[in-house]
């Protein structure tokens, strides 16, 4: 019982983990990028971890936090950084493949600048 | 036995997605592409070994979980904040 319920979690995971791979490698642009990028190393890696600390605990007899820590980092600091990443990609001048349909930040008066390389 | 196979097919599948971000990280265009596929490599390898602690029914490998998924948050801002200021750590602002 608790093998079908790991094999499900771990290839679930790996799935997602390898969907968002092929995105990142083929998506041409850069902000689609990384909305794609974000996906998986949230999702994906909290599903594989999942499916690991059940698969030890109900093993070894013995309840295993560790990958639940992990998991809770990657959910604080994986959105912030996609962010981060995207506004800097915007200050910077970095164009999407398609023209802006609106442009929310451009109303709210945020500054371009030129990239230091 | 059923869960020998899976765990090999779920390695395999994160090992070619590992393949795929480091392939965007050498022919990613600018410093922004490369910083972003190497957050979704760590990602990835943090997902490479919780399915190693499954292979090797240890709880030793989460240690190295935990260790991993704090690097890339410190490499994607320090890159953000140098891309935008030119500066890490800004002196002027008090």
């Amino acid at each position: 019982m608790i093998e079908i319920l790991t094999s499900l979690l771990l290839l679930l995971g790996a799935f997602l983990i390898l969907a968002g791979a092929i995105g990142v490698a083929r998506v041409s642009d850069y902000f689609s990028r990384v909305h794609t990028a974000s996906v998986p190393s949230t999702v994906g890696v909290a599903t594989v971890l999942l499916g690991s600390a059940l698969y030890l605990s109900v093993e070894l007899g013995q309840v295993f936090l560790k990958p639940v820590i992990a998991l809770i980092v990657l959910f604080l600091t994986v959105p912030l950084s996609t962010e981060m990443l995207a506004r800097a990609a915007y200050i910077t001048n970095v164009k999407p493949a398609v023209n802006y349909v609106r442009d929310d930040a451009e109303a709210r008066h945020m500054e371009h600048k030129e990239a230091v390389e | 036995m059923m869960l020998a196979w899976s765990v090999a097919v779920a390695q395999a599948m994160v090992a070619a997605a590992l393949l795929l971000s480091a392939l965007r990280v050498f022919i990613g265009p600018t410093v922004l592409d490369r910083t972003v596929a190497f957050d979704t490599f760590s990602a990835f390898l943090i997902a490479l070994i919780a399915v190693l602690a499954v292979q090797d029914k240890t709880p030793v490998h989460f240690d190295l979980a935990i260790m991993i998924s704090l690097v890339p948050f410190v490499v994607s801002v320090v890159v953000a904040k140098f891309i935008v200021k030119g500066d890490i750590i800004d002196r002027d602002s008090h």
